[in-house]
């Protein structure tokens, strides 16, 4: 798993990996079923704490990009490449509008008002 | 894909098991109480209870088969048409081998009122392995329709990403060989139970080459592999360690490349200082050259992934 963090950003550690995540399976690399690296190992390589990647996973489970199992670890769900892709365009929609001075409420509204 | 190979590995596993049981029932008016299971040069040596040798002899290809589930569950086989032959050559390959087995064994002791008068026919041991083979070639056709991925190799030019200044990049990926860690730890287990048993203690001593192997096999069933700014790291075995290193300044290019455990020489750490690979599985594996000419490749997922970031920091630190 390739994963890209940008030091300059001020976003807190656990977004920046989750969005790191979120980006290598959206690359397609890990396909839905396939099973992510141990947290341990990725901590180890980005040399942060176990406990940032573990928060960073858990986001990543809530918004239903991974699926942890017993005794399989952290796998990929089910048409999750697709929809991380999503997620992480929509996330940078939010901080583009926030640039602009848009709240998050006014670009749903958009997003209802579009035909 | 990978339900159905479950599914035929299941399924020939239960027909096996049927046949055994119905060899046991339709035959068992005609055998004496107890039937000879061991033959030296002189006759029958050793008898056992028709139902205690049924019982034998299911647990027997109970474990046999078991065996074969990880594979099975693995959608790496399952793409794989070598794979997919290997694991169904062996599954009814040794299916074919157990059933031969435990009728000739029988058919010899048919019609006998005391096993000790059983004769194994010379042409027995002939059935047994053609029974196998016969197994072997039917797993190895039916493991070939389905897909199979391509080996590709892009040796010239050797994937890249681009790297933004401020930016870190790191790559961390492993591999286990189920068929390795399974194996090896059955073994360790068998090996343990026979040592517990044995009463003696020189025959309990002699499981200790067999524990090694087994925990050898367990170290060499998982690598994970990580590359960073710093170069490529290997580490073996459920802890990384031991773990070979190779500095980012020895690296000139990386690439990936299908090898088979056939090519490298069999599984575990392979070739000469120089020229080494580290095969856990068959398939792609990370390859690089060195900057003194050595090569140096272990099979891993996502490889490409690896040999990109490995290319853009060894291009970033020649420019330094």
């Amino acid at each position: 798993m390739l994963l890209k963090l940008n030091l300059n950003d001020p976003r807190p550690l656990h977004e920046q990996v989750a969005g790191a995540i979120r980006r290598a399976i959206a690359e397609g690399s890990y396909p839905p079923g396939s099973r992510l690296p141990p947290a341990r190992d990725l901590a180890g390589a980005l040399g942060i704490n176990a406990n940032t990647v573990l928060r960073a996973l858990r986001e990543l489970r809530d918004e239903g990009v991974l699926e942890f199992r017993r005794g399989r670890g952290v796998t990929v769900m089910h048409q999750a490449d697709h929809r991380s892709a999503l997620l992480e365009r929509i996330r940078g929609l939010l901080r583009e509008a926030e640039r602009y001075g848009y709240r998050r409420e006014d670009v749903i509204k958009m997003i209802g008002e579009l035909t | 894909m990978r339900g159905r190979l479950l599914g035929v590995v299941a399924a020939w596993a239960a027909l096996v098991a049927g046949v055994i049981a119905a060899l046991h029932t339709g035959l068992a008016d005609r055998l004496p109480g107890a039937v000879a299971v061991h033959w030296s040069g002189s006759g029958a040596d050793r008898s056992q209870s028709t139902g205690a040798f049924l019982a034998q002899t299911l647990v027997f290809w109970g474990v046999m088969a078991v065996v074969a589930i990880p594979p099975a569950l693995s959608s790496l086989v399952a793409a794989r048409r070598a794979a997919r032959r290997r694991l169904l050559a062996y599954v009814f390959g040794a299916g074919g081998f157990v059933i031969a087995m435990y009728a000739i064994t029988l058919l010899a002791n048919l019609d006998l009122a005391d096993w000790r008068e059983a004769r194994l026919p010379a042409i027995g041991f002939g059935y047994v392995i053609g029974a196998a083979a016969l197994g072997v070639l039917a797993g190895w056709l039916a493991g070939t329709p389905g897909p199979d991925r391509a080996p590709e190799t892009d040796a010239q030019a050797g994937p890249t990403i681009v790297l933004r200044p401020g930016e870190r990049a790191v790559w961390v990926s492993r591999t286990s060989n189920l068929w390795l860690a399974t194996g090896g730890a059955a073994l360790a287990v068998a090996a343990a139970v026979f040592a517990m048993a044995a009463a003696e203690a020189a025959a309990a001593a002699s499981v200790g080459p067999v524990l090694v192997i087994a925990v050898v096999g367990a170290f060499l069933s998982t690598v994970r592999v990580r590359a960073d700014e710093h170069g490529l790291s290997v580490g073996f075995g459920p802890f990384g360690w031991p773990a070979r290193r190779i500095a980012l300044d020895r690296i000139e290019r990386a690439w990936t490349e299908d090898r088979s455990a056939m090519r490298a020489g069999g599984y575990g750490v392979r070739g000469l200082p120089g020229a080494t690979t580290v095969m856990i599985r068959g398939g792609r594996c990370l390859v690089v050259r060195l900057r003194d000419g050595g090569t140096f490749a272990v099979s891993v997922d996502d490889a490409e992934n690896g040999a990109a970031l490995l290319n853009a920091l060894a291009a970033d630190g020649a420019r330094v």
